[in-house]
């Protein structure tokens, strides 16, 4: 249509105050943004067959079938659980069914890490369980048989119970948006409820699951925490051993790479999963009336326990375990050094939040003046940074800024006689660098959704009232981007607080925050003295689970 | 209290890319005068609709408000200062404001107390009244046009632009609407204009229109003129109902056709022997068991009182008819029909 390629020029020639500046610096942070990306994929073309020789005799098959066997788990449990809750809530009717509505996305708040220390602590040998077993029927050590939570099972339970969330908000919303008729169409041509989930609600909400799948595996991949933990030698424990355990940067390099072409397909998956969804939900209409089934008597409670059962596991028993551990090593764990790390965790994710805030900002209105796909490709591939295991990101962060350290470092040497020590690998600066990499996509994507809804007849209505370009950005893009800066704010806040394995590689010498309290404590088996910290990381979690448990109640309120 | 206000828009041009989108297009629309702007998608109206309003900078010509030139070789002013009132198909209501803010936009400089009396004028003329403390996406689509033409209104506007402003809504809220807006604004004798793709909607609203085609101005003129007078075979063709008959102007000036040999037209007679095509209305054919023209229905389509058929007598053309509903003729019937041109409207092949 004309009218939009004139509305595209009105918005260049209005609001901007010079185009190509805008683009130019567009391009030049998303290179930027990309480095890390960039300079792991260049250390892995340098390929190292002696190094490949012995990664293959040693290691590597291990690492691909631990990593293999996890996703596979936790792609199991969470289709299972996300995709049967979400089916349960939204087309039925059963007891407690609207608190599960929101109740089922708790276990979000935790880092699947934190829930690995909680079940360690309950159900290992020297356990509550185990000894109330050995107690009540007067075991002894090696009497029975006990299923080991430390394990790829364990491990993968506890993700799974930790992610299906992703499945399970997703699934829902897809559910939500249905269009009543075709669900209506098979129920008329005889199907019953079951044959109708089967024939027609999964299929046409099948490219959701397979997003909010991917999500979960991709948190996967990005874990450390767990894995750790648990001794489950997956790809990235692989990486962080190979790197720092022997010291080898190529070697952890080519497994970053094997990593990375892990989370390229299932980001390639999760992409063209995402264009299907678009294609499957047109002209449905959002939350008309769905027909919702009233579930009573046995298949009521089944309902309710099925709902219950992952609200329970992945949040309510953790955080049991957590707050008793918590109470009971309180006075050992609340120190000066312990409110300095804190501290040093809420200036970190504060200050990474608002990196990300404004160069979400940039980017967001850099993509929406320009007119040159390239640099529109540029911004969406930068955004790709969530998907990236948070060891790769630090690995591609450390190489550049080690090289430029080195570089200044000789260069200096050489002409002045004077170190200038490392400047940007051993800083703060790098970890934040890493965070805003892989957080990026949290924040432009509020800012950009946030855009979308402010049109440029808006635009031009709001001038035609006597508004000059300045006052049209300020009083009235600004306030209606307030609440997408906000709540991209807090994602990422959040995220930040919660993050481990980038913080773990990049951090300062003897510069702690919360997270690696925590898995410090942990890795040295004091799970008592962890507990407080893991509490405080989960209670800040909780912030964006509220935001989005009030975003389904609304949704609710408007499909009644 | 209204001082006079005209628009004229002085054969401007604009581009994009290169690409001329509005070609040497003069009109002027008087104090008070609605006028309308109507032609296919695509045709530049929407264009210079945002000319007139400031968002997008002519290559030629030049626009005046009221004398003033705000768009010309050495002159522009900025949207803001123009006190162009614009009012969009999509509303554009500001989703972060309730109906009474909303329309408070523009009265930034007012006094208060000003302000509020004004505020409660137009929420109470425009029937506003239950909705004052909703919010954008708790109206309905009449509701949210009233609050867009309120929120321009407010600000007494020296011309108030409308693009597609029904467009969006429902047949029977499109018309209601469509008449007490041209109430509103005859009320208040603002000069207005309107762009739109519905001929209806540009008839029943202005006292001049502007049939547009590929960023060219085919006809400026009233209503009744564009239909009955079309003075392009676009205009002819894109307005109305009808066919084009196949004549011929013979050696004693008549015009020969198919059906009908006309002598009542304007056609100079040095142009005899020339080849024509003569517009023929549906309205122009009537009814007539007793005329000796005799015509087959081929296929008929109703259309509440009307119904409109398609003719075809032995061996000429296909023509149409709009004949009342209640004749109720049958497919295949031959009925006898005369016909009453009173224009005659014909363009040399």
């Amino acid at each position: 249509m004309r009218s939009d390629i004139i509305f595209r020029r009105l918005k260049v020639k209005n609001i901007l105050i010079s185009d190509k500046f805008w683009s130019i610096s567009s391009a030049v942070l998303c290179l930027v943004l990309m480095m890390p990306l960039l300079s792991v994929i260049y250390l892995a073309i340098e390929f190292n067959w002696d190094i490949w020789h012995h990664l293959i005799k040693t290691s590597l098959f291990h690492y691909f079938q631990a990593t293999g066997l996890l996703l596979v788990g936790v792609a199991f449990i969470v289709f299972f659980i996300g995709v049967g809750t979400a089916w349960l809530v939204t087309m039925h009717d059963f007891p407690l069914k609207s608190s599960f509505e929101w109740f089922l996305i708790f276990p979000l708040a935790f880092p699947s890490y934190v829930v690995a220390y909680a079940y360690t602590d309950l159900l290992e040998f020297s356990g509550f369980i185990q000894s109330s077993l050995r107690s009540f029927f007067d075991w002894g050590v090696g009497d029975y048989w006990f299923p080991e939570i430390r394990s790829l099972t364990g491990a993968s339970i506890v993700m799974g119970f930790v992610l299906y969330p992703y499945v399970y908000l997703l699934a829902r919303a897809a559910f939500l948006e249905h269009s009543v008729s075709a669900l209506e169409a098979n129920r008329v041509l005889g199907g019953g409820p079951i044959d109708t989930f089967v024939r027609v609600a999964l299929p046409s909400a099948r490219p959701a699951i397979i997003v909010g799948m991917s999500l979960a595996l991709m948190e996967t991949m990005n874990d450390y925490g767990t894995v750790d933990f648990f001794a489950v030698p997956t790809l990235t424990v692989g990486l962080i051993d190979v790197w720092l355990g022997m010291n080898s940067l190529s070697g952890a390099a080519q497994i970053a790479s094997l990593t990375l072409s892990i989370v390229l397909i299932i980001l390639i998956i999760e992409q063209m999963s995402r264009a299907n969804q678009r294609f499957y939900q047109q002209g449905s209409t959002r939350f008309s009336k769905l027909p919702i089934v009233r579930l009573k008597g046995f298949k009521g409670y089944f309902a309710l326990v099925y709902c219950a059962v992952p609200v329970l596991i992945g949040f309510i028993i953790p955080l049991i375990i957590l707050a008793r551990l918590s109470f009971l090593y309180f006075s050992k764990t609340w120190t000066d050094d312990f409110l300095g790390q804190i501290g040093n965790s809420i200036l970190l994710s504060s200050v990474a939040a608002l990196f990300v805030i404004l160069i979400s900002l940039f980017l967001g209105y850099g993509k929406r003046l320009t007119q040159n796909q390239a640099i529109k490709i540029l911004i969406s591939i930068a955004k790709f940074g969530y998907g990236i295991p948070g060891a790769v990101i630090a690995m591609g962060v450390l190489i550049p800024f080690a090289y430029f350290d080195n570089s200044l470092n000789d260069l200096l040497v050489n002409y002045f006689g004077i170190s200038s020590g490392l400047i940007l690998s051993g800083s703060i600066m790098a970890i934040l660098f890493a965070y805003v990499v892989r957080f990026l996509f949290l924040g432009l994507g509020q800012i950009e959704s946030s855009l979308e809804k402010i049109s440029p007849t808006m635009d031009m209505a709001f001038r035609s009232l006597g508004n000059t370009k300045y006052e049209t950005l300020l009083k009235l893009h600004l306030p209606m981007l307030k609440g997408g800066i906000l709540v991209a704010g807090i994602l990422v806040f959040v995220d930040c607080m919660k993050e481990l394995p980038a913080t773990l590689i990049l951090r300062p010498f003897n510069f702690d925050t919360l997270a690696i309290n925590v898995y410090q404590y942990a890795s040295d088996e004091m799970l008592g003295e962890a507990a407080t910290g893991s509490l405080i990381i989960v209670t800040i979690g909780l912030l964006p689970v509220v935001i989005l448990s009030k975003l389904i109640t609304d949704s609710r309120k408007l499909s009644r | 209290m209204n001082v006079p206000k005209t628009l004229k828009v002085d054969k401007i041009f604009c581009e994009y890319e290169d690409r001329i989108v509005v070609s040497d297009i003069a009109f002027e629309v008087k104090t008070g005068g609605h006028a309308s702007l109507l032609g296919p998608s695509g045709c530049g109206k929407t264009t210079i609709l945002k000319a007139i309003a400031g968002f997008i900078q002519l290559t030629g010509g030049e626009i005046s408000i009221d004398g003033k030139i705000v768009s010309g070789k050495t002159q522009f002013i900025s949207p803001e200062s123009r006190r162009v009132g614009m009012v969009f198909q999509e509303h554009a209501l500001f989703p972060h404001l309730d109906v009474e803010k909303n329309i408070a936009v523009g009265l930034r400089k007012t006094k208060s107390e000003k302000k509020n009396k004004l505020i409660e004028r137009f929420v109470e003329r425009m029937g506003l009244g239950p909705e004052r403390h909703k919010y954008p996406h708790e109206l309905s689509g009449g509701q949210a046009q009233r609050v867009a033409l309120a929120r321009s209104l407010v600000c007494d506007p020296s011309v108030m632009l409308l693009d597609e402003p029904f467009s969006g809504l429902d047949e029977d809220l499109r018309h209601k609407l469509n008449e007490e807006v041209a109430t509103i604004l005859k009320e208040r004798n603002i000069t207005c204009l309107m762009v739109t793709h519905d001929q209806e909607e540009a008839f029943a609203f202005s006292d001049k229109v502007g049939v547009l085609n590929e960023g060219r101005l085919q006809q400026w003129a009233t209503p009744h003129d564009i239909y009955h007078e079309p003075k392009t075979k676009f205009v002819a063709d894109f307005i109305g109902e009808g066919v084009f008959l196949k004549g011929a102007l013979e050696q004693d000036t008549s015009l020969v056709t198919d059906y009908v040999t006309l002598r009542n037209h304007k056609i100079r007679p040095d142009a005899q022997g020339s080849l024509f095509d003569v517009l023929l209305r549906p309205d122009d054919v009537i009814f007539d068991p007793l005329s000796p023209t005799k015509v087959r229905i081929i296929s008929k389509t109703f259309k509440g009182s009307q119904t409109l058929y398609n003719l075809q007598a032995e061996g000429k053309q296909e023509i149409q008819a709009l004949f009342p509903s209640h004749f109720d003729l049958t497919v295949g019937e031959m009925i006898g029909v005369r016909f009453d041109i009173v224009h005659v409207v014909a363009y040399q092949r």
